[in-house]
């Protein structure tokens, strides 16, 4: 079983009636990173929660899908979502930081993650800050940016380009 | 154990496919102890993440989670350029309906801590204020296409040129300016011709539809009409002729 408060953030003082929340959980990435989360930050991942509640969560819980470097993030999100202290507005501007500074790639990675671990809030905002970055591009920045490629024959795409002419006008620069 | 196995297979970790003993491991005990685990939650994705990072990275989602971006698109002209990049996303984003698209202001089914920030709203309303500028026409697509439809379009497709991925682009592309009201259809490409998938995107994208007429397609079956029966709301007249449904 896992030892008690071995979380990070063990130098706080935590009330005795709370120990048994805050107990420490190991989650384990894809590529074998492991790292400890209190279990009521963890608990705000409903599909954690659900394998806590299964008493699969006994010792370390594998999470195949998630890389080190995303965990770390969704980690980072949780335990300041799980924080006593921290008002809705702290948490806001936390949010706001928090995905401000993310590539494309990483954000995807983060709404994958977010979505598999059942994280509701953090996946919903992941996805509107996606889409943010898609405002008034064109057809190629989008195909370029997040490297995909048009699966339309010349026809379709032809014909896509007459339907959507007026879509094609108007649009940022491709430069950036 | 178990779950770990899977990982590393479905993960393309080992480094020889055809050596098996590296996908089971435990393979010649047969008296294997799986740790009292109960069925892993975590087995069915796994397929997508093995070339994650070299792969297009928005694609690895899966379609409920594009949907979720797709159905934030901010306008018209968003969502036509995303139905434009592919074809999985034009099926995607032709599969939204007109009142499952959030703007950023009614995302509010979003626990109340985690609400989209002032800030992204206030980006938002920059970015809005821009394009308007760029276009010189106020983006009215935006929000008022429920009220503009009694000078409807109207669309007639012939034989080849009637298939899914025409009619999905067309719903997403009507929807924008005032929505489709009449639609013809004269027989059916052979080789991916229309489906019930195109006439899901048309009864999705284009509730207004009042005029549909469907000749000599042998590929629709009642799931499709059942997507316009109860997406149209405003279908005054449906003609059906030799609509036989071959399996």
């Amino acid at each position: 079983m896992a030892p008690k408060n071995k979380n990070p953030n063990g130098e706080n003082v935590v009330p005795e009636v709370q120990q048994k929340k805050t107990q420490a959980l190991i989650l384990k990435s894809s590529d074998g990173e492991e790292f400890s989360i209190s279990k009521s930050a963890a608990g705000l991942s409903v599909a954690i929660k659900n394998m806590m509640e299964d008493d699969c969560a006994g010792g370390v819980i594998p999470l195949p899908l998630v890389d080190g470097g995303t965990l770390a993030r969704v980690i980072t999100y949780l335990n300041k979502h799980a924080e006593d202290g921290a008002s809705d507005e702290d948490k806001r501007k936390f949010d706001e930081e928090f995905l401000s500074g993310m590539e494309v790639d990483v954000l995807c990675d983060v709404a994958l993650a977010g979505n598999y671990l059942d994280i509701r809030g953090l996946f919903h905002d992941v996805c509107q800050r996606i889409v943010n970055g898609m405002k008034n591009k064109s057809v190629e920045w989008v195909r370029k940016t997040f490297r995909i490629e048009s699966d339309f024959t010349a026809e379709e795409e032809e014909q896509i380009k007459k339907e959507y002419a007026w879509a094609w006008e108007g649009v940022d620069s491709d430069a950036d | 154990m178990r779950v770990e196995m899977l990982a590393s297979f479905a993960l393309g970790v080992s480094p020889n496919p055809k050596d098996s003993s590296l996908f089971f491991p435990l393979g010649n005990h047969v008296d294997v102890y799986f740790l009292p685990r109960k069925r892993s939650r975590i087995s069915a994705p796994f397929v997508v993440s093995g070339e994650q990072k070299q792969q297009p990275s928005i694609d690895v989602l899966p379609d409920e989670c594009l949907f979720e971006v797709f159905r934030r698109l901010p306008g018209g002209q968003e969502r036509s350029a995303c139905a434009c990049v592919s074809k999985r996303w034009l099926m995607l984003v032709s599969s939204i309906a007109r009142d499952e698209i959030c703007n950023s202001k009614t995302t509010q089914f979003v626990e109340p801590e985690i609400r989209s920030s002032p800030a992204e709203a206030h980006d938002t309303a920059k970015s809005k204020e821009k394009s308007d500028d760029m276009n010189g026409i106020k983006s009215e697509d935006d929000e008022c296409q429920e009220n503009d439809s009694h000078g409807y379009l109207s669309r007639c497709l012939d034989g080849k040129k009637a298939t899914d991925v025409r009619l999905a682009a067309i719903a997403v592309g009507t929807a924008s300016r005032g929505g489709l009201g009449k639609l013809s259809i004269r027989g059916s490409a052979s080789t991916r011709g229309l489906t019930d998938l195109g006439l899901k995107a048309i009864s999705r994208g284009c509730p207004s539809l009042r005029v549909l007429s469907l000749w000599n397609l042998s590929s629709i079956g009642d799931e499709g009409l059942c997507e316009i029966a109860s997406g149209s709301r405003f279908l005054e007249k449906l003609d059906l002729c030799h609509c036989q449904h071959h399996r």
